[in-house]
């Protein structure tokens, strides 16, 4: 239905635009030339002009709305990622519940492909074509510390919140990305260096205010379509509804403690330190979070990295007889807030293009497995361009929240690997997809076939699903047919109304036998 | 009478433990069954009046098997009488390699037994010149000429049986909640172990006989020489089911035989013979389809899933890649019959005993190998998310310990298959019967009507025991 609608609309903007130069569309300001953003100028431009004729009138001239005729469209067109070009009929930025609903309604029905955006930072292109419905102006932060509760707009970023709460000694367990949106972390799960004590940011959400396929707000919660509650969180990414509010549990944090150890690029001592670490963290109490990072910087310099974060005022002396042997080229060892904490250990990456990949490993990588990630760094340093690059690699027990109680699925994973490339030209596109291609391609054998719902990756083709959501895919495509059975919210990876089954034993032997063992 | 039983049931279980399991099992051909082709009949061949001509012989006949529970043994791995369906690991079979899963928390557990029947009925038909005119007459004294073939219908039923035991838990994945159903599974295209009864209609090998007889004591007696090979009739075996319907060897054979009549006591009325007939032949190659355990995974490795190198977590039905289009040479054969008959004014009375002994298959060469990139399902591998391979697995493990199937990188190697899981086993049968007949020798054309009955001992697992009924019908002219 959706795939005739744009084969007509494609014939008919074809036909006017023939027709039709831009002059002769009156009613509308076709003037635009070409925009003063740089990156404007590495993709060819669009007939904005037809692109207008597409949008209903009732979707028209709204406040909210960012048309293909403004220059501010051109800037929000892009999403965090600039190697997804996507012209987008209208990007809205609705500041209220009801001005959501017009807009959902009118896409509803006008029959128009649409995706919710939060913060921006999926890794692919969401959809080819359509309209955007940006949540960031629903942007609130309200806590409460007598429930020691926060209701949160989902149009939060990590980086408002972590500000707005950590001013509060408050934290909820995200990622310290401050750009990362939070409605969009939430909802495929989210990592962050809280996770062994506090669990996944969907771990903690309480409640949470949608709307839902036939535009109604509704709240959902353990109480209230709990199935639905359980969908939403893990694989809750443009597919049951619009999620518009949170209400999360926040965690009093006063202190913390925040190693991070660093070593210049040596492959042995780069082994000895991985393996040492993969060991050590099998060793930590839960208020203690780590990972390990394999990184290639801008300037061609390699060099991998422990980083730790410790709950609580107490001296963050574990790590001292495991690493301070293996002489790290520096350390440092951050005691104060956990605002401090995020702020030391944000993430701020400068290049436009990028590529990430994931993999879920359920055992220890072992010696050939960590040789690989080792052997790409080498690699890196043979390849005359000035990529970012890094697998950074998280381990431990996702908290004692049960693996069927949300939609998560890899909840019992030993541990995870996030690649991630960034680069500064697009002409290099090709030859960084192959770079990122060929690490994930060599961890492969060492890890399972899962992957992380956040770090979307079309390259997983139609194993998508079993990759994001491994035995939850059937109970998903259940609640999608009870909440969505027009598949309203729908997108490349979102989750279908039917799924052909496959390896139903395979299926059946992970829900019963995983970590019985 | 004990004590030979003892030893007949001793000498049944080495021979299968020498032997192994197998997933094939070749019935004697009716045309390769001396006693339908010679009892009342040899004896009317020779003591009729007409000496020389024609003569045409009919045995319509209903066979049962009764060794069910040997045979059970012939299939099943190890041996065994039944199989003991595990999750857990502990039986023979490991339930997870049939697809069978029962609800967390539950073991499936169960007990299958088989009783194989095979019926058959049908007529075998003896056409025979005996006479100066055939072929080399002039170098032979008292030449013939006979074929022999049978058209029959043969029904065969598992009698498959299962009890469920332990939790009494069903299978999770639909349509395999139970042990039966798993044996059965249609997406098994070979190997599955069907409830039903299975019928097949044809005609049994065509044997051919040319020889040579010299009188003696004025007639009475003779011994004779002849040359016996087999034209090959039936479909091959396709191994779509264990137990399968069979009609014909599809065995082209070639032979030598020897015949004789040692009149015992002669005084009129009463005359009685001791009747011989003893031919060895060579069955020759013969393309069918069968299938195969591995070398190195024991008794129903063919039941194991199997994986391919690039989607490890999507288990295939080994039965579906282990059954493969092979060369068979079946190898020699051995029919011994005696009888006692004895006659007085017309009518007969005959008691006989019939050896039969073919050896195990003498060569099998696989014309398809073990698929490439293939290796066995990794249940270990599965629980912790990263399946690889388990070459070292077996029928009885599962995803668990202490009985668990370990892991590797390992993929199994072409030369994987064990040839001797899908031959036919020695079979060796005792036959007892017997019969009583009319023989008319006043008008124009002498014949005889006659009745059998007969009990075949398998004194192996590979052969089928059971009894049968008979009539016997013929003229010579």
């Amino acid at each position: 239905m959706r795939r005739a609608f744009w084969t007509s609309c494609w014939i008919y903007s074809c036909i006017t635009a023939l027709l039709f130069p831009p002059s002769t569309f009156a009613s509308y300001t076709c003037d635009y030339s070409c925009s003063s953003d740089p990156l404007e100028q590495i993709y060819p431009s669009q007939n904005m002009c037809v692109l207008m004729a597409l949008i209903p009138p009732s979707l028209q001239g709204l406040s909210y709305g960012m048309y293909p005729t403004c220059d501010i469209y051109y800037t929000n067109r892009f999403s965090y990622n600039k190697r997804l070009n996507w012209f987008p009929l209208a990007i809205f930025t609705p500041s209220t519940v009801t001005e959501v609903q017009y807009v959902l309604g009118q896409l509803i029905s006008n029959k128009l492909p649409f995706y919710v955006r939060s913060g921006g930072h999926s890794y692919e292109q969401v959809i080819p074509f359509g309209t955007i419905i940006d949540l960031c102006n629903l942007n609130s932060i309200v806590p409460d510390t007598s429930t020691n509760t926060v209701y949160l707009g989902a149009g939060c970023r990590l980086g408002d919140v972590i500000s707005a709460l950590g001013a509060l000694d408050y934290a909820i367990p995200t990622g310290t990305c401050p750009s990362v949106g939070l409605s969009g972390l939430a909802l495929g799960g989210g990592i962050g260096l809280l996770v062994r004590q506090f669990g996944l940011t969907c771990d903690s959400i309480l409640s949470m205010e949608v709307l839902n396929a036939d535009n109604q707000l509704i709240t959902v919660s353990a109480d209230s379509y709990p199935d639905l509650f359980w969908a939403l969180r893990g694989a809750g990414h443009n597919s049951f509804g619009i999620v518009l509010g949170y209400t999360f549990k926040m965690y009093y944090l006063p202190t913390v403690s925040l190693l991070q150890l660093r070593w210049n690029w040596n492959p042995e001592v780069f082994s000895t330190v991985y393996n040492a670490w993969q060991q050590w963290v099998t060793t930590l109490p839960a208020t203690i979070s780590s990972e390990t990072v394999f990184k290639y910087n801008q300037d061609g310099t390699v060099r991998l990295s422990v980083n730790a974060l410790k709950i609580g005022a107490e001296p963050f002396t574990e790590w001292e007889a495991v690493f301070q042997p293996l002489n790290p080229t520096t350390t440092g060892l951050y005691i104060g807030d956990y605002l401090g904490a995020a702020d030391l250990f944000a993430s701020n990456y400068t290049y436009p293009f990028s590529k990430t990949k994931s993999k879920m490993f359920f055992k220890p990588l072992p010696q050939d497995g960590v040789n690989a990630l080792i052997n790409w760094m080498a690699i890196l340093q043979n390849v005359n361009c000035s990529y970012e690059a890094f697998w950074g690699i998280g381990a431990g027990n996702l908290g004692a929240i049960a693996a069927t109680d949300t939609a998560y699925f890899p909840r019992k994973a030993f541990g995870w690997a996030f690649g991630f490339i960034y680069w500064p030209f697009s002409f290099q596109d090709t030859q960084a997809l192959n770079l990122i291609n060929e690490a994930y391609n060599a961890l492969a054998p060492y890890t399972s076939p899962y992957s992380y719902a956040n770090l979307t990756d079309y390259a997983l083709g139609a194993s998508y699903l079993k990759a994001y959501y491994g035995s939850n895919v059937a109970r998903l495509v259940q609640i999608k047919n009870t909440y969505d059975p027009q598949n309203v919210f729908s997108w490349h990876q979102g989750i279908p109304l039917y799924v052909t089954p496959t390896a139903p034993l395979t299926e059946q032997i992970q829900d019963k036998y995983c970590g019985r063992r | 009478m004990g004590r030979k039983r003892g030893l007949l049931v001793l000498w049944m279980v080495v021979a299968s433990l020498l032997e192994g399991s197998s997933s094939f099992l070749m019935p004697r051909s009716v045309t390769h069954t001396a006693f339908y082709e010679l009892a009342l009949f040899d004896w009317h061949l020779y003591h009729s009046k007409a000496c020389e001509g024609y003569s045409c012989y009919a045995t319509p006949f209903y066979a049962k098997s009764t060794n069910g529970s040997n045979l059970a043994r012939y299939f099943f791995p190890d041996g065994s009488r039944t199989l003991n369906i595990q999750e857990n690991g502990s039986g023979n079979v490991g339930s997870l390699w049939l697809d069978l899963i029962a609800a967390p928390g539950l073991s499936y557990s169960s007990t299958v037994s088989i009783a194989p029947e095979r019926e058959a009925s049908g007529a075998n038909i003896v056409l025979r010149f005996d006479g100066s005119d055939v072929l080399l007459s002039r170098f032979l004294s008292n030449p013939y000429l006979s074929l022999s073939f049978a058209l029959l219908k043969v029904r065969t039923n598992l009698h498959i049986k299962e009890e469920l035991t332990g939790e009494m838990a069903y299978g999770q994945i639909p349509g395999v909640t139970t042990g039966i159903e798993a044996l059965n599974n249609p997406k098994w295209r070979y190997g599955r172990l069907s409830s039903a009864t299975q019928e097949k209609w044809g005609v049994d090998d065509i044997q051919v006989k040319v020889g040579d007889n010299w009188f003696f004591w004025g007639g009475e007696g003779h011994a004779g020489l002849y040359l016996v090979g087999t034209i090959p009739t039936g479909a091959r075996p396709q191994a779509h089911l264990l137990f399968e319907p069979l009609v014909g060897t599809t065995h082209a054979a070639l032979g030598i035989g020897l015949n004789a009549d040692l009149p015992l006591y002669c005084s009129t009325p009463w005359r009685l013979h001791l009747l011989g007939d003893v031919k060895y032949r060579y069955l020759f190659s013969g393309r069918e389809r069968r299938s195969f355990d591995l070398r190195l995974n024991g008794d129903w490795s063919r039941y194991l899933l199997l994986v391919k190198r690039e989607a490890t977590s999507v288990p295939l039905f080994g039965i579906n890649q282990m059954t493969v289009p092979v060369k068979v040479v079946p190898g020699s054969q051995v029919e011994a019959w005696f009888a006692l008959h004895g006659e007085r004014c017309g009518w007969n009375a005959e008691v006989g005993y019939n050896l039969w002994y073919r050896t195990k298959d003498q060569q099998i060469s696989f014309l398809q190998e073990f698929p490439s990139n293939t290796g066995i399902y990794d249940l270990a591998g599965v629980v912790n998310h990263d399946p690889v391979s388990a070459s070292q697995a077996n029928i009885s493990e599962t995803a668990i310990p202490p009985n668990i199937a370990p892991s590797d990188a390992s993929f199994t190697p072409s030369s994987g298959f064990d040839p001797s899981s899908g031959s036919q086993g020695t079979a060796w049968t005792h036959t007892l019967y017997g019969a009583l007949s009319y023989n008319d020798e006043e008008g124009e054309l002498p014949y005889l009507f006659g009745l059998g009955g007969s009990y075949e001992w398998a004194a192996t697992l590979g052969a089928l025991g059971g009894w049968s009924l008979w009539g016997s019908a013929g003229f010579r002219f």
